[in-house]
């Protein structure tokens, strides 16, 4: 038998690399927090679940499909989004959640020595795969709470290959006009790729919100990622796609992995597509959530900062992580925004209100003091 | 001044006739790499020694591979041990050896080796072997006690910088004058190291400045392992703005580690700067005065990700306590309980031992785990009551099982308890004190 030399194995940008540690499932975490029930108001995820058509298909897959693989390339649904956006089938890539879809693009267009440039305070994701991958993320920090449009184009350099904006900024809720995008990609010329992250896309209702994938025909640079994990609630199913155009998409689809969505996830994704109803319903219930969140934290005392999407940032009197294990014995879970670069904010999904209302309850508690907190 | 990745590596085979070769690439990179006369011809001491000491384990053709190394401030001699186990008691601080015990004269060379340098590291490197690491520090001036230059002037307006290597020299000096030394690590008493120590990576500074005031005050850290930064600070001269430079300076240094792989940051020195609220209380540890009165020396913590709740390996004599730690601390944890089952154990023990001076505090950690940890605990006591040491503690790592047996070792030994540093090794670390120095009072 021989050594294994890890170090010698193991590139210098892999060993300078942090392993994301996701949290415990629900069960593990009530026996380790000593809590009878998990309230997850930490991913921004949908309370309603899947549209009723989605849930069908679930409710409905035959167990023997299971046996065959998937679309490699998600066909139909491929079809379907091109479809609905004026596109070309082959102008949509369909990945395993839009994580994966940030990686193909990255891994396209970058190599050795190039940079990426986003903000400091913004979806971790970009900066992780560029950083995992060996290339350096330029931050730009926010501008009150919003992307710097001025700050990103004065980062640019020879090497840099790609921008991420995410809009609405998670965890900010702050937006890009249709006029402050168009703005953006015109001083970018085409000479770099602009990734516009629309995650959130369907929970906006702004007027002078842009829809992105309208904009790929003038500004054919830009790709633009949505996702079926927070408005359509299929996160557990892991599917996201992206959209440019085709010259840009051909050549992302080179680094794309083929076969990594599963069929039943196409297929629910396929579904909810076809509800209406899911997107005016969440809207209600999100729209509800933030105004009672609104007045709660008012009472409370504390700032926050609630913009578009399903997601409140708040303003604590103590360390975000402490809220963080202090809620959990309350059986609630947040997300703490030091790793976001917000220390003592929290971030909170929007949910439906007796979630909200025990998220406040357990909130006033940890904040009262005293030995019960 | 630019940060050197300047390495030597040479495999020798374990054979008298390479011992010049091995001593002589330590004594020419170490002389290449700026270290005076006095500490390269230790380290050449402490690699002779070594390198004496494996040649009758060796097999014949046996080869160790070593690499000398710039660490800037320091140099680091790696070598990579062909056999195992390796008489490991000669690593204790308290090995003894009598010319007339034959193995015990054999451990004198580790023993030489290991005190010839400042740090010294062992691990385990299956299936080949054992890795050492030596480390020889520089030599530097120290900075006069009180600090000297001009006093610092009110900022009107301020800015968060990573200072450069003279506004490092002016912030260290600044801390000295207008800081207790309990409140200060030692190495600000020794500005070129820290400026050196800064440029290679070992510590992390912060400071404010205004451009027309200089610099009103600043921060500093280091890495404890891969969890855990210790933060040294913040220090602020003005009282009038010490919350909104403090707040500012903590909040730059949490945004820089908020996505490293650190979980945590702790505090033991310049707590007084940090705002109320901003890290939570581990407990304290009892230090003394010069007139002998106890103080309470307390420990700060802040968390820099969400806890995701773990296993925890403890003694049932020890089990009380953390539950009380972590149900204060809001903690999920599962505690497993660990006793000897009459298996087999290594007959020696080895602690490390690091010295605080500047403090009088000693730290003792578990390296090797054996049968002899009660005595070796005490031997290092014994050893200790002639040193000008008034604080001991011994940290358990609750990630590692066989440590756990070591809880009852150290409180029948006069330790107790005192606090829990989450995630501060491969589980949480318990801190213990030895109460003669005031613990428990």
């Amino acid at each position: 038998m021989t050594g294994l030399d890890l170090d010698r194995l193991v590139p210098d940008h892999v060993k300078a690399f942090e392993a994301y540690v996701p949290s415990k499932p629900d069960d593990e975490l009530m026996k380790l927090y000593g809590c009878s029930r998990i309230l997850r108001l930490n991913n921004n995820e949908n309370p309603l679940g899947p549209p009723s058509k989605a849930r069908k298909v679930l409710e409905r897959f035959p167990p023997p499909r299971a046996a065959v693989y998937p679309s490699g390339d998600s066909f139909h649904l491929r079809s379907r989004l091109a479809g609905i956006h004026g596109l070309h089938p082959d102008q949509v890539l369909v990945g395993n959640g839009a994580n994966e879809v940030i990686a193909f693009v990255i891994k396209a267009f970058c190599r050795e020595g190039d940079n990426i440039v986003t903000a400091d305070k913004t979806f971790a994701v970009y900066e992780w795969v560029a950083e995992f991958s060996g290339f350096r993320a330029e931050l730009v920090p926010l501008k009150e709470y919003g992307f710097d449009d001025e700050g990103m184009l004065a980062r640019i350099d020879d090497r840099t290959k790609i921008l991420f904006v995410c809009n609405p900024n998670n965890p900010t809720g702050t937006y890009w006009s249709k006029a402050r995008l168009r703005g953006f990609l015109d001083r970018v010329a085409g000479s770099r790729i602009v990734v516009v992250d629309e995650a959130y896309f369907e929970f906006v209702e702004r007027e002078d919100y842009p829809n992105g994938i309208e904009l790929i025909r003038e500004y054919p640079n830009m790709v633009v990622f949505r996702t079926f994990s927070k408005m359509f609630a299929l996160a557990g199913l892991r599917i996201g796609y992206l959209a440019g155009s085709l010259d840009v998409v051909n050549v992302i689809r080179r680094t794309c992995v083929v076969y990594s969505v599963n069929t039943v996830a196409q297929e629910a994704a396929l579904a909810a597509l076809d509800d209406p109803a899911h997107i005016r319903r969440t809207r209600d219930m999100v729209r509800a959530g933030k105004e009672y969140l609104a007045g709660e934290l008012d009472r409370l005392g504390l700032f926050s900062v609630c913009g578009e999407g399903n997601y409140v940032m708040i303003r604590l009197p103590m360390s975000d992580t402490l809220a963080y294990r202090k809620l959990m014995k309350h059986g609630v879970m947040i997300r703490s925004m030091t790793g976001f670069r917000f220390p003592d904010f929290i971030r909170v999904t929007v949910a439906e209100k007796p979630a909200l209302e025990a998220f406040v309850g357990a909130l006033e508690q940890i904040l009262g003091g005293g030995a019960a907190n | 001044m630019t940060v050197s990745g300047k390495t030597l590596t040479l495999r020798v085979p374990l054979d008298p006739l390479f011992l010049p070769a091995f001593t002589s690439m330590v004594e020419h990179a170490s002389r290449a790499f700026g270290m005076g006369n006095g500490e390269t011809l230790k380290l050449v001491l402490a690699a002779e020694e070594l390198f004496t000491y494996l040649i009758p384990l060796a097999d014949p053709g046996q080869a160790l591979d070593a690499e000398c190394s710039d660490g800037v401030y320091c140099v680091r001699l790696s070598v990579l041990l062909p056999v195992q186990p390796l008489r490991m008691r000669a690593f204790n601080l308290t090995a003894r050896w009598s010319p007339d015990s034959e193995p015990d004269l054999e451990d004198l060379g580790l023993l030489l080796a290991a005190r010839s340098v400042d740090h010294l590291q062992i691990s385990e490197r299956p299936p080949r072997g054992m890795h050492l690491l030596l480390t020889k520090e520089k030599a530097y001036p120290e900075e006069p006690v009180p600090g000297s230059g001009p006093d610092p002037i009110p900022l009107k307006s301020f800015e968060v910088i990573s200072p450069d290597p003279e506004e490092v020299k002016v912030l260290a000096s600044h801390v000295c004058r207008f800081f207790p030394a309990s409140e200060v690590p030692g190495i600000f008493r020794f500005p070129g190291k820290l400026v050196d120590m800064a440029a290679c990576g070992e510590y992390g500074i912060l400071a404010a400045r205004d451009k027309g005031s200089g610099i009103g005050g600043g921060m500093a850290w280091r890495s404890q392992g891969s969890g855990l930064v210790e933060i040294f600070g913040p220090y602020v001269f003005h009282a009038a703005e010490r919350s909104s430079v403090a707040r500012a300076l903590l909040d730059a240094c949490v945004g820089k580690h908020g996505r490293t792989e650190a979980l945590g940051v702790i505090c033991r020195y310049g707590t007084s700067g940090v705002p109320a609220e901003y890290m939570e209380s581990l407990g304290s540890l009892i230090r003394r005065k010069t007139s002998g009165t106890p103080l309470p020396q307390p420990v700060l913590y802040r968390q820099l990700k969400e806890d995701p709740g773990r296993w925890v390996w403890s003694h049932p004599r020890l089990r009380g306590f953390l539950e009380a730690q972590y149900d204060r601390l809001y903690l999920g944890r599962s505690i497993q309980v660990v006793e000897p089952a009459g298996e087999q154990r290594s007959p020696f023990s080895v602690f490390s031992t690091e010295f605080d001076r500047s403090h009088g505090r000693v730290t003792l950690r578990p390296l090797w785990e054996g049968a002899d940890a009660a005595e070796n605990l005490s031997r290092h006591m014994d050893l200790l009551q002639g040193e000008d040491v008034s604080q001991v503690l011994f940290e358990l790592d609750t990630g590692r099982a066989r440590q756990a047996e070591l809880a009852p070792v150290l409180m029948d030994g006069g330790f107790e308890p005192r606090l829990v540093i989450p995630h501060g090794g491969e589980g949480d670390l318990v801190v213990f004190q030895y109460r003669k120095d005031g613990a428990g009072q």
